[in-house]
């Protein structure tokens, strides 16, 4: 069996490199296909050559370099990002450390880190992140558990009713656009955790049960480990959408709760100076990577993009 | 189903349709049962007053008109970009996939703020503030890597060997494309399209650099908001509430929860 499969991977090839091809699907497949007529090697496996072991050769290891062609389809999408994305933030960067007359000054950061409320923003930014992801990730954790009907123990459950003691409006204030935020986006966060859940296999808990595993422990020695790679992503996906957020506390406070977004927001739109403006939202772009880099790099890089 | 599960679940649903049915119940409550103290949890008066002081006074409606524009545009023009770099992206090797999809997640990752502003400024400069085509420009920045995200794991879980099968059998290469794989995405593409109108629908900060006098929908609820009127708020974010459930109630049989998990990426 080895044998013949070898022999229509290597006329896989062949027919690959064939002058003229051309595929509008812009796929190695059609090619290869089409090639298999006209190239002796496939001819000669030809008998046995059923579409499906075309497909599991195509999918061997070894794969043929990447044209230009197979890139076709992404260059509007790239020219796009990067015209309408990377450039200006790019030249909001730029603009976080232009001099006004010409040259490259610090003196907008200077500035914005002598306004309290700068400051204010910075603290509130990372603490309704921090209260908001907490929230999300328990809640969508225990609705993907609920609504997948696998064990879980109940203390974790408990923690969702730990009553937040702070007092103090600023407390409460930011409690509040932290719990809004994780009504928002739960879901989200469930479905993410759910289809890791999905992935699971029943087995291991049969197994677990079979050796007398509590429902507690089932959790913690499957469960836990095995959803790590979804909760990863849920956490970095929300946790930069949570360092972003915006109109939440805009809404719910007005100016009461000042975060990196709307303090960028007012700077600009209010008090008309882009350069503050921009400096505020290249402290945010660096919490942001600041955050991700660190928890990409406790949590290994290949857990991220699975 | 056991019991702790099913009271988990109604608590969780609790949770989900409380303030939407808080929103719906403001919206239609005499002043009176609101404005006090102890507010009631269940309506006793019924007005629709709120209702026709939002329609009538006309603020609401081109809002309305204009955000309903510019997410359908949105979301076509997503697809249309997104599709054919997503069915390149499932073709490829898995290292290059991985890199490129990593630098879409880079490019989400980048703040609105510091995207809004030179952006603002420019269109200034090009005359696009105000209008549906700057916002739809705009929106699209954001909404890209999350469609083409979707639109890749679509694509990866089509076999190839159907595309195969399908030239076998004679298929022209766009026929291919067309009949069957395009076809077979279009769970995929649905929960693509529903995404970015959503994102498009509800999006705020963006709007608010680029709006100078044309409001879309968010900027007019908070419009209502921020002058305190809790009735307009709540009436206007029920309308604003109506096109979502809608849309989602519509296109739910095409809707499944994994390719929704690959949406939430």
């Amino acid at each position: 069996m080895a044998a013949p499969a070898r022999g229509g991977r290597a006329g896989g090839h062949a027919a690959r490199r064939l002058p003229g091809e051309r595929s509008l699907l812009g796929g190695v497949r059609a090619d290869r296909i089409r090639g298999r007529g006209a190239d002796p090697l496939a001819e000669r496996g030809g008998r046995r050559g059923p579409p499906a072991l075309g497909g599991a050769a195509g999918r061997a290891p070894e794969r043929p370099p990447v044209r230009p062609r197979d890139l076709v389809g992404l260059l509007p999408l790239a020219l796009y990002l990067a015209g309408f994305t990377v450039v200006p933030v790019a030249s909001t960067l730029a603009l976080s450390v232009s001099a006004p007359g010409g040259g490259i000054t610090l003196d907008h950061f200077r500035r914005i880190a002598g306004h309290y409320q700068f400051g204010e923003a910075v603290v509130n930014t990372v603490a309704v992140a921090g209260i908001g992801l907490a929230l999300e990730l328990l809640l969508g954790l225990a609705a993907a558990l609920a609504l997948i009907g696998r064990p879980a123990g109940r203390k974790s459950l408990g923690a969702i009713r730990t009553p937040v003691d702070w007092v103090g409006t600023r407390g409460l204030a930011l409690f509040t656009v932290a719990v809004a935020d994780a009504w928002k986006v739960t879901p989200l966060v469930m479905l993410i955790l759910l289809a890791g859940l999905q992935a699971i296999p029943g087995e291991l808990y049969e197994a677990a049960r079979t050796d007398g595993a509590s429902r507690w422990r089932q959790f913690a020695a499957i469960t836990l480990p095995l959803l790590k790679p979804a909760l990863t992503m849920a956490l970095i996906v929300r946790g930069v959408d949570a360092f972003r957020i915006f109109a939440l506390p805009l809404a719910l406070t007005g100016r009461g709760l000042p975060v990196l977004s709307t303090y960028a927001y007012v700077e600009y739109l209010e008090y008309g100076n882009p350069h503050t403006s921009a400096a505020s939202s290249a402290i945010l772009l660096i919490m942001i990577l600041l955050a991700v880099g660190t928890y990409l790099k406790l949590a290994g890089p290949e857990e991220v993009l699975r | 189903m056991r019991a702790p599960t099913s009271s988990m679940l109604a608590l969780l649903a609790f949770w989900a349709v409380g303030p939407l049915y808080l929103m719906l119940k403001v919206s239609v409550s005499p002043p009176g049962e609101v404005m006090t103290a102890r507010p009631t949890l269940l309506p006793h008066g019924l007005t629709l007053e709120h209702w026709r002081r939002l329609l009538e006074a006309g603020q609401v409606l081109p809002p309305l008109g204009k955000s309903l524009l510019t997410a359908g545009l949105v979301a076509a023009a997503a697809l249309l970009l997104a599709a054919p770099a997503a069915y390149n992206l499932a073709r490829l090797p898995s290292r290059w996939r991985y890199g490129i999809l990593l630098g879409l997640f880079l490019v989400r990752m980048l703040p609105e703020v510091g995207i809004a502003l030179p952006v603002a400024v420019v269109f200034l400069r090009w005359g696009l503030m105000d209008s549906v085509t700057g916002l739809v420009l705009a929106h699209l920045t954001l909404v890209l890597p999350v469609a083409a995200w979707v639109l890749t794991t679509t694509f990866l879980a089509i076999p190839r060997e159907v595309e195969e099968a399908a030239a076998l059998d004679g298929c022209s290469a766009w026929q291919t494309l067309w009949r069957v794989t395009l076809r077979l995405a279009v769970p995929g593409l649905t929960v693509a399209g529903l995404l970015a109108w959503l994102f498009s629908w509800e999006e705020f900060l963006l709007a608010t650099y680029l709006t100078l006098g044309a409001k879309t929908m968010p900027l007019q609820v908070y419009y209502y908001l921020y002058q305190g009127n809790w009735f307009l708020t709540a009436a206007a974010a029920t309308l604003m509430t109506a096109p979502v459930l809608l849309l989602t109630g519509l296109l739910q049989r095409h809707l499944r929860a994994t390719s929704l998990a690959g949406a939430a990426r």
